[in-house]
């Protein structure tokens, strides 16, 4: 693309507001925070970018002396103008830049509740979240425990309170066809995730419905996997799928707060009242204590406000704000501002590898009991 | 208790809620012009100028509610009517459904006069469909730029208008197209504005329905300013370098949408907006704007229910947040406000 | 879709209908059938969505 520089000479460089760059020891990104893309370019360029937003082109251009510089940054400039991320204007003071804040209408939106060798008192559990206003509950069966009457019975509880939809994490019953299957989430529409585990096989079954009004095909599927899931001790995979493609909302939270505890409360397969089932300290007993009590401790609050910024290594990557981190499992256990354990992505040469195979990891793996 | 007279499928109204019952401890009654009797049902009583409401099993007497937020439709508080049909007598089955739906329609309007007149409320029962031609007129009043238009139900005169001005767009004078008939056909029907060239006249009759054409703007960005009582939050959104909403930015592209970012007007638009907002008796809505590249900004329309949780969200306004405190402190100071009636 | 919307404007040309409404946008849209499986409603809030609301960012990572 070709940008005829003569024309824009009097102009300022403006990165549109929603297009914000996170600075990373090898690498930087840009986060488009509209079209949910991660932008990634060598660190060296980043101050280059900073620098281009506060002259005007003609002056900029002017003070580089090499040809070859010169060629560098205009190819630079002309990438982040085929990206749409930059435009050329007169008055950058029109556009501000996004307030740098987040807020949530519910001191609590989701909760994950974990169920193993007993049955939780839900009507209790739902009528707390409630009063919470939380939004999403993800329910995880490590065991046989629940089948698809008592799960239908424990959804209904959460029926007419602040509860928008669940997630359901259980084990497969090969018995079980797939139609009962089908037939169960048609009959449940706020079930917006349904995982089968310790199948078999992975595969998805997908039941397709048609365009609706806004253009989007409407879809619901359930996700068979062979992953024997039995304990919260699987959770916490730090990887490119589990990133959150970047929205005003979510991004500002991953930066701003703890994008995994933020807003979040949970119940393990004992009844304890925690940030995360993962986690070790408890806040009570769910039979004897009510939800909105454990949350006021300090302690629970303070694992909420943990932001990257605050976490080793993770404070130079570039994805630090699409990840949702995890504070369960750490790379040194005791440290509560280290890197999550079971991320295998190392910002300083830009390389992922396979977290367990991590030597450095080795001690805290061990000390987790993870077993490979 | 804090009122909210919407529809149920307005997502907006939820998290006005929401931030309701964070910041406050009024109750909040929802109550939708679209729901059936089986999902929402309204009976009430009118004494000389007070009533009782009884949504449900919920009784709500007139003083109990200490604001109201008129967000959208219109009609609420009464039950939907079953239509009647009368065997051999069509015509007048219709008269009288008709009839039936103005007797409803004039008590609605009383009943939402008395509240507009005791108690604080945002947004207005029968403004929500405002004459966008008349807009026009008191928009050039207050000192805006409007692109010049022709309105003409003679295709040789628009045909002669065109052939002067090529770059020109046509769009509805009330609104567009909108309509979905999810029972029969399974199909959802849009207009928008749309560029007219003079060849597309050429089969047209004589006479035709009257007809909007206006001067198409060569855009640097749409704006959009929503106003909320005394305080603008604008937003250009950046439509211009897609084919499919350089027109009109709400033919959405999915694959790569417009970017919605932040803007800053100058005090002089904000005060020209307050005061046409003032003209028009209304305390909240929407107003749109087209910018071109030299800067100028030319008044497009006002929507007094405008949809902006999008905008809302991706430039971090929050003004779920502000209509919610609007309106406890309309119900903390109800004494404080300025009635019109 | 293209001959839905070729029958609708011809109708309208015919009729001299304004020039607002002679570019139609004929998109097919939820079966009354597929909203009532897969609608959900809030009746906390009186609000009735499409599709049940999912939270934008992972609940967990266990998966």
């Amino acid at each position: 693309m070709t940008i005829n520089y003569t024309q824009i000479t009097n102009l300022y460089i403006c990165l549109y507001a929603d297009c914000i760059p996170v600075r990373g020891a090898q690498r930087s990104s840009i986060c488009d925070l509209t079209r949910g893309n991660i932008f990634l370019f060598q660190s060296e360029y980043f101050e280059i970018l900073e620098y281009l937003i506060t002259e005007r082109i003609g002056r900029i251009l002017e003070k580089i002396e090499s040809n070859e510089e010169q060629q560098n940054i205009k190819k630079f400039i002309e990438l982040l103008y085929e990206n749409e991320f930059i435009t050329f204007r007169n008055d950058q003071s029109e556009f501000p830049a996004i307030k740098d804040s987040w807020e949530s209408q519910c001191r609590i939106q989701n909760a994950i509740i974990d169920i193993d060798h007993k049955v939780h008192d839900f009507e209790k559990i739902f009528n707390e979240l409630d009063n919470l206003g939380c939004e999403f509950v993800q329910l995880r069966i490590f065991s046989d425990l629940i089948d698809l009457d008592e799960l239908t019975r424990i959804i209904s509880l959460s029926k007419n309170k602040s509860i928008e939809s669940i997630e359901i994490i259980i084990k497969h019953n090969i018995s079980i066809p797939d139609k009962e299957y089908i037939l169960f989430l048609e009959n449940e529409p706020s079930i917006v995730n349904l995982t089968l585990h310790s199948s078999l096989t992975d595969r998805i079954i997908k039941i397709n419905y048609e365009l609706d009004d806004s253009r989007k095909l409407i879809f619901r599927n359930i996700n068979i996997v062979s992953k024997n899931i039995n304990s919260h001790m699987h959770c916490g995979i730090i990887s490119i799928k589990n990133m959150t493609p970047p929205s005003t909302a979510t991004f500002l939270e991953n930066k701003l707060r703890n994008g995994c505890l933020n807003g979040k409360v949970s119940i393990d397969y004992n009844g304890e009242i925690k940030n995360c089932p993962s986690m070790k300290h408890s806040f009570g007993n769910i039979n004897e204590f009510r939800l909105n009590e454990a949350i006021e401790d300090s302690r629970f609050q303070t694992h909420e406000y943990i932001n990257k910024d605050q976490i080793k290594v993770c404070k130079d990557c570039e994805f630090r704000y699409v990840c949702s981190d995890c504070r369960a499992f750490l790379e040194v256990p005791n440290d509560i501002y280290s890197k999550p354990l079971k991320c295998g992505y190392n910002p300083y040469v830009a390389e992922w590898s396979e977290w367990h195979l991590i030597h450095e990891k080795k001690y805290a793996i061990q000390h987790y009991g993870f077993m490979f | 208790m804090i009122c909210i007279f919407s529809g149920k499928k307005d997502f907006t109204t939820t998290q006005v809620i929401k931030w309701i019952n964070n910041l406050s401890e009024y109750e909040v009654i929802r109550i939708n012009y679209d729901e059936t009797p089986s999902s929402q049902l309204i009976t009430f009583e009118v004494i000389n100028n007070d009533f009782t409401l009884k949504i449900d099993d919920r009784v709500v007497r007139l003083n109990e509610i200490k604001s109201v937020w008129y967000r959208k439709g219109k009609n609420w508080l009464l039950n939907f009517q079953e239509r009647i049909k009368i065997k051999d007598h069509f015509n007048f089955s219709e008269y009288l459904n008709d009839k039936i739906s103005s007797e409803q329609y004039k008590l609605s309007e009383y009943l939402h006069y008395l509240i507009t007149s005791q108690i604080p409320c945002l947004g207005n029962p029968t403004k929500n469909d405002l004459n966008k031609l008349i807009v026009l007129e008191m928009a050039k009043q207050v000192g805006f730029l409007v692109p010049s238009f022709y309105i003409s139900n003679i295709s040789s005169q628009l045909k002669k208008i065109l052939h002067e001005s090529k770059d020109m767009v046509t769009k509805a004078m009330s609104d567009g197209i909108y309509f979905f008939d999810h029972k029969q056909t399974e199909y959802g029907y849009f207009s928008y504005t749309e560029t007219i060239q003079v060849h597309e006249l050429e089969k047209l009759r004589e006479i035709i329905g009257p007809s909007f054409i206006q001067k198409n703007i060569r855009k640097a960005f749409d704006l959009r300013v929503f106003f909320l009582v005394d305080r603008c939050f604008s937003i250009a959104i950046i439509s211009q370098t897609d084919q499919k909403t350089k027109i009109d930015f709400r033919k959405y592209n999915d694959q790569k949408p417009n970017r919605n970012v932040p803007y800053l007007i100058s005090n002089e638009l904000e005060a020209k907006i307050c005061q046409l907002f003032r003209k028009l008796q209304l305390n909240t809505g929407s107003i749109d704007f087209v910018v071109d590249i030299d800067n100028n900004f030319y008044f497009l329309e006002i929507n007094p229910v405008g949809q902006f949780t999008n905008f809302s969200i991706s430039c971090n306004f929050n003004l779920e947040k502000e209509i919610a405190k609007t309106l406890i402190t309309y119900a903390n100071n109800k004494s404080d406000f300025e009635f019109c009636n | 879709m293209q001959t839905i919307n070729q029958i609708l404007s011809s109708a309208i040309r015919k009729n001299g209908f304004p020039l607002a409404f002679q570019k139609i946008e004929v998109i097919r849209v939820m079966p009354h059938e597929v909203e009532k499986k897969i609608s959900f409603y809030n009746s906390k809030y009186k609000h009735f969505n499409h599709q049940a609301m999912a939270s934008k960012k992972p609940i967990s990572k266990i998966v």
